[in-house]
C-alpha cells in the first residue's frame, strides 16, 4: 500500500523511470482516488513509458489498447469468435439438442474473444490499462470510453454484466493532435508531460548510459536541448536522446568536436529536412552546447 | 452552494474544527477560478478536496494535487498559477508582515472606479493600503516542525485564512464588468481592450470551434448499408450475413475564404472575426484569410495578431470596389467549394462599387456571406454602398457584439457546410 507520493517516486526510480517533478503526485492520486489519468504532451516525452514503468513498479500486468481512427467497441472490448462458432456448429452432433442448450454452449467464455478493455476488467489483480494515443480515435469511441471509465462494467447481451473486480489504473495518452472532449477531461486527472529539463535529462542519461564520460554527457544534453528549440518537423524524443548517447559511447566518441559526430545524427533525427536544418546550423549548435556548459 | 458541496462528499463530513478554514479557503479558490472563466464541474472540485485530504498541505504537493484535478488544459494553467499564488501565498515561513487589508465595514473598492475596461489588469488586486490590522495572538506562535503533518496543516490553514485578502477585494466585480464584453458593441472596444481580453477571446474561439465541429459531426447520422463490405464479410462466415457494414458519410469539405476590412472603423471586429475563424480552421478543407483596406492581402492570424504577407497601408481609405476587382483577377482563390465570408461595413469612401466584379466572384463561389458590424439603421447612409452588394450575397447578417458575431458565423458555417 503506497502511503505517500515519495514512495511512488522511489518505486519508479527503482525500475528506471526518473520522474518529472510533481508527476508522482498525479500518479499517486490516480491510484488512490481510482480515477483515470490523462497524460498529454509532445510526442516522445515519455508518456507511454510512464505507464509501462508504473506497471513494472507496481508489479502488475500492463494491458495496452492502441487507438486508431475507426477503432470501435468490437476491437476494444470484445468480439464473439464467429469462425469458431460456425466450425463448431458445422462439426455437428447437435441434432436433437434443443436450441437453448446449443446457444448456451456457443455463447460461452470459450468463444468470447477478450479484447484489452474486457481483459482489464476481468483480471483478478489490479492492472495498469494503457489507452495509448486516444486522440487518434474518433468521437464515437470517446463517448464509448466515457461510459466505460465511468462505471467500469460492461453488458454483453448474450453473456451478462461483467463488472471490474479491481478497478484498473487507467492511463490515457494523447499527443494533442485533436482536442479531447470536456466530458472525458472531467472524468480524468490531468498531467502535462513536457520534455525533461536539462538536469533531469542529465540524470536520465547517467542512469541509462553510465559509461558515457561526464563532460560529454553534459554536452550531449545541451546539444539535444538546443536542437529541440529549433523549428523541426519532429523534435528528438527522450528515447532518441538516450539512443544517441548510447551510440556515441559505442563508437568511442569522447567529445562533441569529433568529426564522426555528424554520421550519428541519424539516430537523433528521423527526417531528411530536419537533418538538413541541423546540419546547416551544426557549428552554432555545437558551440552553444559547449559554451553554456562552460559558463 | 459551497455548503452543499461539502455535505455531498462523505469524506469531508468530519466534525468541523481544524480543517474548516482550509476547506473554506479552497471553496473560495474554486469560486474565484469559476469567476475567471474556468469551468469546474462539481465532480472535479470534489476530487480536488479528496486529493488534498490524501496528500496534505505541503505547498508543492498541494499545488500539484490541485492542478491535476482542476487544470484540464494547458491554456488554463497561467490563470491557475496566478490565483493559486494569490490564495495560497508562499509566506508560511516568513514572519507575519503588515497586511494590507480592508477594515470590515467596507464592501470593497468603489465600482464606479472601474467602469472602463481598459483601466486595469483583470487580476490585479484593487485593495488600497488602508492600514493593517493588529496581528492576532495565534499567528505569533512558532510554526510546527514539518514532520508533523497535522499540526502544519492547521497552522497553515489558520494563517492562510487570516490573510484576509477577501475575495471581494480582489476586484471580483471588475470581472463581471469584464464578462460583459461579449455583449458590448465591438466598435466600443479599443485595441488596448482587445489585447487585454486576449485570453478570453481565445477561449471564445475554442468554444466556437467546438460548436462548429460538433455540428459537422451531428450531420453524419443517417446510415446507408454498404453492400460491398457486407458481402465481403459474409464470405468468411459461409455466406451468412452476420455482420452488416454501414457507409460512413463523408462530410462535404468546403474551403473557406475570409475577407475582412482592416480599416480603423472595423479593426476590432476584424480581430474577433479572424480569431474565431482561425480557431475553427479544422472544419474546412482549406482556409485562407485576406485582409484589405484598399487592396486585398493574404494575412496570417496567430495568437491575437494578424501578420500580412504583403504590404498593406492601414492609413489608406477603404476601397471595396478595387478590392473586389483584384480578387476577381485571382481565380485560383475561389472554387466551387469555397465559402466566402466577408466582414465589412461597406463604406467605400465614395469610390466605385464595382458590382460586376463582386458578382463574378459570388457566382464562382458556393456561397457569399457578408457580416456587417454596423447597426442596421446606418446601412446605406453616407458612403456605405452595402445595398449594391446585397443582392449578390447569399446571406447578409448584422453582428454588433462578439456574441452576435459568433452566432452569425456559426449560422453561416452550418448552413453551407
Amino acid at each position: 500500500m503506497i502511503e505517500r507520493p515519495e514512495h511512488l517516486r522511489e518505486m519508479l526510480e527503482r525500475v528506471g523511470y526518473l520522474c518529472a517533478p510533481e508527476l508522482e503526485v498525479c500518479a499517486f492520486l490516480a491510484l488512490r482516488l481510482e480515477k483515470p489519468l490523462l497524460v498529454e504532451g509532445p510526442a516522445g516525452a515519455g508518456k507511454t513509458q510512464l505507464a509501462l514503468s508504473l506497471s513494472h513498479a507496481l508489479q502488475t500486468d500492463l494491458v495496452r489498447l492502441q487507438c486508431y481512427e475507426g477503432l470501435d467497441s468490437n476491437h476494444a472490448l470484445y468480439e464473439w469468435n464467429y469462425h469458431k462458432q460456425i466450425l463448431r456448429l458445422q462439426a455437428g452432433r447437435f441434432r436433437g439438442t434443443p436450441w437453448e442448450e446449443v446457444e448456451a454452449h456457443l455463447f460461452s467464455a470459450d468463444y468470447l474473444l477478450e479484447r484489452p478493455l474486457l481483459r482489464a476488467l476481468t483480471s483478478p489483480r489490479k492492472v495498469v490499462l494503457l489507452i495509448d494515443e486516444v486522440d487518434k480515435a474518433d468521437e464515437e469511441f470517446e463517448a464509448f470510453l466515457l461510459e466505460f471509465l465511468g462505471e467500469f462494467q460492461v453488458t454483453i447481451p448474450e453473456y451478462g454484466v461483467v463488472r471490474a473486480r479491481q478497478r484498473p489504473l487507467v492511463v490515457l495518452t494523447s499527443n494533442r493532435a485533436r482536442e479531447l472532449s470536456e466530458a472525458l477531461r472531467r472524468r480524468c486527472l490531468y498531467l502535462y508531460l513536457d520534455f525533461p529539463s536539462v538536469d533531469l535529462e542529465r540524470r536520465i542519461l547517467r542512469h541509462r548510459v553510465p559509461d558515457l564520460p561526464d563532460v560529454l554527457r553534459d554536452h550531449v544534453v545541451r546539444f539535444v536541448h538546443a536542437v529541440r528549440q529549433m523549428q523541426l518537423r519532429k523534435h528528438p524524443s527522450v528515447a532518441e536522446g538516450i539512443d544517441w548517447a548510447r551510440s556515441l559511447a559505442a563508437m568511442g566518441i569522447q567529445e562533441l568536436n569529433d568529426p564522426r559526430l555528424r554520421q550519428t545524427l541519424g539516430v537523433l533525427l528521423k527526417n531528411e529536412e530536419d537533418m538538413q536544418a541541423v546540419a546547416a546550423r551544426f557549428g552554432s549548435l555545437l558551440s552553444a552546447a559547449q559554451k553554456t556548459a562552460r559558463a | 452552494m459551497p455548503h452543499a458541496l461539502v455535505l455531498s462528499c462523505p469524506q469531508l463530513r468530519k466534525p468541523p474544527g481544524r480543517n474548516v478554514g482550509m476547506q473554506h479557503r479552497l471553496l473560495q479558490f474554486f469560486q474565484a477560478l469559476r469567476a475567471h472563466g474556468m469551468r469546474l464541474s462539481p465532480s472535479e472540485t470534489t476530487d480536488a478536496l479528496r486529493a488534498v485530504r490524501e496528500v496534505g498541505i505541503e505547498r508543492k504537493v498541494f499545488r500539484a494535487a490541485l492542478s491535476t484535478c482542476l487544470v484540464k488544459t494547458e491554456e488554463d494553467r497561467p490563470l491557475f498559477s496566478e490565483l493559486f499564488d494569490r490564495f495560497f501565498p508562499p509566506s508560511v515561513n516568513n514572519r507575519p508582515r503588515r497586511r494590507k487589508t480592508i477594515p470590515d465595514g467596507d464592501e470593497g473598492p468603489d465600482p464606479r472606479h472601474r467602469a472602463h475596461l481598459g483601466n486595469a489588469h483583470l487580476l490585479r488586486p484593487s485593495t488600497q493600503p488602508r492600514g493593517s490590522r493588529p496581528t492576532p495572538q495565534r499567528l505569533s506562535r512558532p510554526l510546527a516542525p514539518q514532520d508533523d503533518r497535522h499540526r502544519v496543516s492547521t497552522a497553515l490553514a489558520e494563517r492562510v485564512f487570516d490573510n484576509s485578502d477577501h475575495p471581494e477585494a480582489i476586484g471580483w466585480s471588475r470581472i463581471t464588468d469584464a464578462r460583459g464584453w461579449i455583449d458590448r458593441p465591438m466598435t466600443q472596444l479599443t485595441e488596448a481592450d482587445v489585447r487585454e481580453l486576449l485570453p478570453q477571446l481565445e477561449r471564445l474561439a475554442r468554444a466556437f470551434a467546438r460548436r462548429v465541429g460538433r455540428r459537422q459531426k451531428l450531420a453524419r447520422t443517417g446510415k446507408r448499408l454498404d453492400f460491398r463490405r457486407t458481402f465481403r464479410w459474409s464470405v468468411s462466415r459461409g455466406g451468412v450475413l452476420f455482420r452488416l457494414a454501414w457507409h460512413r458519410r463523408q462530410p462535404r469539405q468546403i474551403d473557406l475564404l475570409a475577407l475582412c476590412d482592416l480599416s480603423h472603423s472595423v479593426a476590432t471586429a476584424s480581430t474577433f472575426f479572424l480569431s474565431l475563424l482561425s480557431a475553427a480552421r479544422f472544419a474546412f478543407r482549406r482556409c485562407r484569410f485576406y485582409g484589405f483596406v484598399d487592396e486585398p492581402v493574404e494575412v496570417d492570424f496567430i495568437s491575437g495578431v494578424w501578420y500580412p504577407s504583403g504590404k498593406i497601408d492601414l492609413s489608406a481609405r477603404s476601397d471595396y470596389g478595387r478590392t473586389f476587382c483584384h480578387l476577381s483577377n485571382r481565380p485560383e482563390a475561389f472554387s466551387r467549394n469555397t465559402l466566402l465570408l466577408i466582414l465589412g461595413d461597406g463604406r467605400t469612401n465614395r469610390r466605385p462599387a464595382e458590382r460586376s466584379s463582386f458578382r463574378k466572384i459570388a457566382r464562382q463561389c458556393r456561397a457569399v456571406v457578408w457580416v456587417n458590424p454596423e447597426p442596421v439603421e446606418r446601412w446605406n447612409t453616407g458612403d456605405s454602398v452595402i445595398r449594391a452588394y446585397a443582392s449578390d450575397c447569399d446571406l447578409l447578417l448584422q453582428a454588433a457584439t462578439p456574441r452576435e458575431l459568433m452566432g452569425a458565423l456559426e449560422f453561416a458555417v452550418r448552413r453551407y457546410q
